[in-house]
């Protein structure tokens, strides 16, 4: 089944092609969206999130890059999009510990807890936090990077970059990451 | 903290990220997918209608706010303008009293 095909019988709202694109594509979406996110069930909300918007914006699909590249990027974008969420959230309650606000600041924020996410993985809550003062082009670059499967040229056509450009962005990012990762373990440690 | 014992700590995090375990959906998830999308089907048409009557309320309001404006402006320069010209006549009329008196 070529990629033309499958588009074509998406864009006349074949329910079976949806399906078949979501075996194709669905276990790599949820696990990019993982690596972004670190945590099963938003990864998974959020996979869900990138197959709605796919089905619903593929007749604006111009076909100017692959369909995997198209739907690996709208993953990417809405991990992102997520990422940032929670950071308003996290913002929103500790304004709201500082005034004493929980109740009005978990209303806010929809009942999220930043305390929850990545319970009893430090190491990787350490990662999360130097990953947070990435760019986000570096961000991407290097989170793509640990996924098996991606390419420094698929990366590339994700980012609409070079290859060179990918390369220096994941040198970057891992320079970075490690000095920061250095800073926060010297700040847990004193 | 030494520097080597740092640099261990920080091996040990990066490293912890690079090993992640890739996730299985559950069995839920391709479920759950499909309801959402049936929902989002039903939101998307019935969510159209109100966001199409707001629209189209905003911009009559905005029209109309135009419309007033426009009129407000005319009737004033009618009547500057019809001040100015009644200014006019009367100078004009106006005989001058030395002239007379010659």
């Amino acid at each position: 089944m070529t990629d033309e095909n499958l588009i074509q019988r998406l864009k006349q709202g074949d329910k079976s092609a949806f399906t078949e694109l979501v075996g194709l594509y669905g276990k790599k979406v949820i696990n990019t969206c993982y690596r972004f996110l670190l945590d099963k069930e938003d990864a998974e909300d959020i996979s869900q999130e990138v197959f709605i918007e796919v089905f619903y914006s593929i007749n604006s699909f111009r076909g100017e890059s692959k369909l995997s590249t198209w739907i690996y990027r709208i993953a990417v974008t809405k991990s992102l999009d997520e990422i940032k969420k929670r950071s308003r959230q996290k913002r929103i309650t500790s304004i709201g510990k500082l005034f004493h606000l929980e109740e009005v600041a978990s209303w806010l924020t929809g009942g999220f807890r930043p305390d929850t996410i990545l319970e009893g993985k430090e190491k990787l809550k350490e990662v999360m936090k130097a990953l947070d003062t990435l760019p986000d082009n570096q961000r991407v670059a290097f989170t793509l990077s640990k996924i098996e499967g991606y390419s420094n040229p698929e990366i590339a056509e994700i980012m609409n970059t070079s290859t060179d450009a990918v390369e220096s962005l994941i040198y970057r990012a891992k320079k970075k990451v490690s000095n920061e990762l250095k800073i926060i373990l010297l700040n847990e440690g004193k | 903290m030494k520097e080597s014992e740092l640099n261990n700590k920080v091996s040990e995090s990066l490293s912890a990220f690079d090993r992640l375990e890739p996730i299985q959906p559950s069995s839920e998830w391709q479920r759950s997918l499909s309801g959402r999308l049936e929902s989002a089907k039903y939101k998307n048409v019935e969510s159209n209608l109100p966001v199409r009557l707001a629209i189209a309320l905003i911009i009559i309001f905005l029209v109309n706010i135009a419309v007033i404006l426009n009129s407000f402006n005319n009737t004033k320069s009618r009547v500057n303008n019809r001040s100015s010209d009644l200014e006019k006549i009367s100078k004009e009329i106006l005989i001058n009293p030395v002239s007379l008196s010659n």
